[in-house]
């Protein structure tokens, strides 16, 4: 049940990026996951909408599926693998890096400027004068 | 309006970098952080009793141990060195700030050692850098000698593989060179031990190796280059 965790950590990073942009609210988050990322989709899906819950409006997610590929240290060709047989396909060294495939990516946040946080200047506008 | 922010970036590069600050710091003082996971009951303990009897006779070593209740293997561990129970409530692995919270607990000192032993089980806390110098897996053998390729995260982001309960391979079906291999197909770097703690049977290559590490990380020349940040495969 990491999930949460790491799902936590992801709206962490959305708030940071948001930090810029105090009028934003978020609509939706790009997600891409690989099969080394240790993550269960489903389970990632729920906690997501359990956290997100907790904000107005509900960001949605968008969760996309990463290839694991793995560059090799021997002949530099990149190749995909699968988890338990991290390999090169190309000349089959098991010295490899993994390029893509284990890591939780936030690729890209799409953020709505709501009518109502202009207003929040228009108010200034409409303050009495003396 | 709507706009669209590329970002690209890791979700748990932030916590990483925290983990790269608390493992830079004990660096620092000489501290080698070490990470044990395995599933629930595979030895940790057991084998953090005979390495801490074995290496405090020269070393100072201290351990921080996580698990859902109970203080129980924090009092096993406590005749053998300072000991921090970590209670997690139900969560399913440690993370950094419950590490650097039971570390401000431990008596001070300058400390040659921490272990970390992490919740018994092999999934959640593979993906949590703790700031860990080395993370290692403890393997039973009457768990199959099948496990690595069914927890791949676990064995990519560790640097050392120790078998244990070895006593026990004359009752079940346990072939070590399958499991080293499965291990090493998803880790070719694994170092591996094969230990039977309660006898102290191969506690001193294990501990040796332990302290080179340490060694290479104090005197990083003559070493092969440690990974900054211990658990990026
Ligand atoms: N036969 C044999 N039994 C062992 C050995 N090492 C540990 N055990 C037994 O295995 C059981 C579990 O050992 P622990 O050291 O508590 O395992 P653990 O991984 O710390 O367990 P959790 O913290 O609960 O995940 C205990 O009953 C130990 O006595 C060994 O080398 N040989
Ligand atoms: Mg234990
Ligand atoms: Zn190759």
């Amino acid at each position: 049940m990491h999930e949460f965790s790491l799902v936590e950590a992801l709206f962490e990073e959305v708030d940071r990026w948001t930090r810029d942009h105090p009028t934003a609210v978020v609509e939706s988050v790009r997600v891409r996951v690989g099969p080394l990322a240790n993550v269960e989709p489903t389970i990632f899906r729920l906690a997501f909408e359990q956290l997100a819950a907790l904000r107005t409006p509900t960001p949605r997610l968008e969760l996309e599926e990463e290839p694991l590929t793995v560059a090799c240290l021997n002949c530099g060709q990149v190749t995909e693998a699968v988890p338990q047989r991290l390999h090169c396909r190309q000349c089959g060294a098991t010295d490899v890096r993994v390029q893509t495939g284990d890591r939780i990516l936030l690729l890209s946040l799409t953020l709505l400027y709501p009518k109502s946080s202009f207003f929040v200047e228009d108010t200034r506008c409409e303050k009495p004068s003396p | 309006m709507r706009e669209t922010i590329t970002v690209n970036q890791d979700v748990l590069a932030a916590r990483r970098a925290a983990a790269d600050r608390f493992r830079t710091r004990m660096g620092d003082c000489g501290t080698l952080v070490v990470q044990l996971l395995s599933s629930p009951g595979a030895g940790k303990t057991t084998l953090l009793e005979a390495t801490a009897q074995r290496l405090s006779q020269r070393w100072k070593v201290a351990i921080l141990v996580g698990d859902l209740a109970t203080d129980r293997d924090a009092q096993r561990l406590a005749p053998y060195a300072p000991t921090v129970q970590i209670t997690t409530g139900g969560t399913c692995h440690l993370e950094l700030p419950l590490i650097e919270n039971a570390y401000a607990q431990l008596p001070p000192d300058r400390y040659d050692f921490l272990f970390v032993e992490d919740v018994g089980n092999l999934v959640c806390p593979a993906s949590h850098d703790v700031g860990q110098h080395l993370r290692v897996i403890v393997q039973s053998v009457t768990e199959g000698d099948d496990k690595a390729g069914k927890y791949p995260k676990a064995f990519r982001t560790a640097q050392a593989l120790v078998i244990s309960k070895i006593d026990l391979l004359p009752h079940v079906p346990f072939m070590v060179d399958a499991a080293i291999e499965d291990a090493q197909a998803i880790q070719p770097h694994l170092e591996v031990f094969s230990v039977c703690a309660l006898d102290h049977k191969g506690i001193a290559p294990w501990c040796r190796y332990l302290e080179k590490q340490r060694e290479q990380m104090l005197h990083p020349v003559h070493a092969q280059p440690m990974t900054s940040a211990a658990s990026h495969s």
